[in-house]
C-alpha cells in the first residue's frame, strides 16, 4: 500500500521530468476531445438556436429526445459504435474500430445533447429581442442568428467547456471503440482505470491531477471572461 | 427592383391560436407622414407594426406600394431591411455606440470610409458625439433610444416604425425624441407611430389612427 502523500509527489514529479509514456496519454486526450468539441459546436449550435427561435412540428419531441440522449451511459454509446464498427457491423470497412476517429465519433454523439441543452437554455434566457433588431437593421437569418451567438458568447462558451469537460473525463466509450492502445487511443481515462487495476496509482494520480487542474483551468478561464465580459 | 414603399394594406388576418388578434379589412399609410396609432395595450399594436416590419408573418393580406402588390407570405423577405422596426426598449447590441450605429452598413457591407463618414452625419444629428465610444448598453434608456433612432435613420428606411418609444422616458429625454421624430417627419420618411398616451398625439402632427382588441376604429 502506498503512501497518498508521496504518491502524489512522486506523480507530480512525473509530469515535470516529462515522462513521454505520461505526456503522449495527455496529447491523445486532448487530440481526441478537442476534435469531438469543434465538430460538434456548429451543429449543436444550430440546433440549439432553432429550438430556441422556430415552431416547427417535431420541436417538443425533439427535446425531449436530446434530454434522454443525454443521460445515455456513455458505454451505451461505446457498444452501439462498436456493433457498428467491428468486423460484422455495417461500418466495418472504414477500418475505424481502435482508431482515434472512433473515439472522435463517440465523444461526438456523447457532448452533443449536452451541448445542445445547455445552449437551448442559453438562447432562451436571452433577450430575444436581438435577433429581431439584427434582421430589422437588414441582417439576413444567418448573420442574424451569428448576431445572437455573440450576444450569448459567454453563456455558449459555458456550454461548450461543459461538453468538452463530459467528453476528457470520459471512460466507458473510449475504452469500448479506442482500444485503450499507447501512443494511440489511449487518452487519460482509459489509462487511469488501466493504470489503477494494475496497482500502478502513481501514474493514475499523476493523470487524475491533469484532468482535475485542466478542468480548474478551464472555470478559471470562463469565470475572467464572464466577470469582465457583462455589465454591472 | 425598386425597394417596396408600401402605401396600403388589404384584409390582414392574424391569429394567435384560435383567436384573431388583428383584423384589417383595409389600412392607407400616408407616404411621407407620421401616422400615429393608439390604443390599449393588448390591442394589437406591435403584431402589426412587427408584420410591417417582416418580422411575424401574417396569416392572410395584401400590401400594396404605387407599382406593385405583394402577398402576406412574399413581405417578409420584401420589408426586413427596409421597414425599421424599433422595439418599446431599445435593444443595444454589445459593442459601443459607433458599433451599434454601423451594424446595418455592415451587413450591407459598405466601404469602411463611407460608414466613417454616415457615422459623422449621423452622430451629429443625434447630438450623440459625446457617446460615440461608450458601451451602449451602459446608456440610459432614454439615450438608447437616441442611438435606436440614429442607427434606424443611418440606413434610409422607406418605413420606420415606432412602436411607443417615448413610453418609458423622462420629460426631456421625450422633448428631444419628439424632436427627432420631427426632423424625420421634415426629411419626408414615413412613420407608423404606435402609442397609447395623449401626449404623443399632440406632440406629433400627423394621421390619427385608433385600434382596440385588433380592430381600427
Ligand atoms: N407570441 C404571442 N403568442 C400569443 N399571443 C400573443 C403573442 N404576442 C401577442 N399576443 C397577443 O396578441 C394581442 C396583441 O398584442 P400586442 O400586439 O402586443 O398589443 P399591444 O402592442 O397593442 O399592447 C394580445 O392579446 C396579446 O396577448
Ligand atoms: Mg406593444
Amino acid at each position: 500500500m502506498i503512501e497518498s502523500e508521496s504518491a502524489i509527489v512522486a506523480a507530480i514529479r512525473l509530469l515535470v521530468t516529462g515522462d513521454q509514456a505520461v505526456w503522449s496519454i495527455i496529447g491523445v486526450s486532448f487530440a481526441v476531445s478537442l476534435r469531438a468539441v469543434v465538430i460538434a459546436s456548429p451543429f449543436a449550435l444550430c440546433v440549439a438556436f432553432l429550438l430556441a427561435y422556430k415552431s416547427f412540428a417535431g420541436r417538443r419531441f425533439l427535446l425531449t429526445l436530446i434530454n434522454t440522449l443525454m443521460s445515455v451511459p456513455t458505454v451505451v454509446v461505446g457498444l452501439t459504435i462498436y456493433l457498428l464498427l467491428s468486423r460484422n457491423g455495417i461500418a466495418a470497412d472504414l477500418h475505424l474500430l481502435f482508431t482515434q476517429t472512433a473515439m472522435v465519433i463517440g465523444q461526438v454523439l456523447i457532448c452533443t445533447p449536452l451541448i445542445i441543452a445547455m445552449a437551448h437554455s442559453t438562447f432562451q434566457s436571452g433577450d430575444q429581442k436581438a435577433y429581431e433588431t439584427a434582421k430589422t437593421l437588414g441582417a439576413s437569418s444567418l448573420a442574424s442568428m451569428w448576431t445572437v451567438i455573440k450576444e450569448l458568447r459567454f453563456g455558449l462558451l459555458a456550454a461548450l467547456i461543459a461538453g468538452f469537460s463530459r467528453i476528457i473525463a470520459e471512460v466507458g466509450c473510449s475504452m469500448m471503440v479506442g482500444g485503450n492502445i499507447l501512443d494511440r487511443t489511449r487518452n487519460i481515462p482509459t489509462a487511469i482505470a488501466l493504470e489503477t487495476s494494475k496497482g500502478e496509482f502513481i501514474i493514475g494520480i499523476a493523470l487524475g491531477i491533469v484532468l482535475v487542474s485542466l478542468t480548474m483551468l478551464l472555470n478559471t478561464i470562463l469565470n475572467y471572461f464572464q466577470g469582465s465580459g457583462e455589465i454591472k | 427592383m425598386k425597394p417596396f414603399e408600401i402605401s396600403s394594406i388589404q384584409d390582414l388576418k392574424l391569429y394567435r391560436g384560435k383567436r384573431l388578434v388583428l383584423d384589417i379589412p383595409h389600412l392607407e399609410l400616408k407616404t411621407g407622414a407620421v401616422t400615429i396609432l393608439s390604443g390599449p395595450n393588448g390591442s394589437g399594436k406591435t403584431t402589426l407594426l412587427k408584420i410591417l416590419a417582416g418580422l411575424i408573418e401574417a396569416d392572410e393580406g395584401v400590401f400594396k406600394s404605387n407599382s406593385r402588390e405583394i402577398s402576406c407570405a412574399a413581405a417578409p423577405k420584401e420589408f426586413s431591411g427596409l421597414h425599421l422596426y424599433m422595439h418599446q426598449v431599445a435593444y443595444m447590441f454589445s459593442g459601443t455606440v459607433v458599433d451599434n450605429l454601423s451594424f446595418g452598413l455592415r451587413q450591407r457591407r459598405y466601404a469602411k470610409d463611407i460608414i466613417d463618414s454616415k457615422i459623422e452625419k449621423i452622430l451629429k444629428w443625434a447630438s450623440l458625439n459625446h457617446l460615440a465610444d461608450r458601451e451602449a448598453k451602459t446608456l440610459s434608456t432614454g439615450e438608447q433610444h437616441q442611438v435606436a433612432l440614429a442607427r434606424a435613420r443611418i440606413l434610409d428606411p422607406c418605413l420606420l416604425l415606432l412602436d411607443e418609444t417615448t413610453a418609458h422616458m423622462d420629460k426631456s429625454a421625450r422633448i428631444r425624441t419628439y424632436q427627432l421624430i420631427k426632423d424625420l417627419q421634415n426629411d419626408g420618411v414615413t412613420m407608423l407611430f404606435a402609442t397609447h398616451e395623449e401626449e404623443s398625439q399632440h406632440e406629433l402632427n400627423g394621421v390619427k389612427l385608433g385600434i382596440a382588441d385588433g380592430k381600427l376604429l
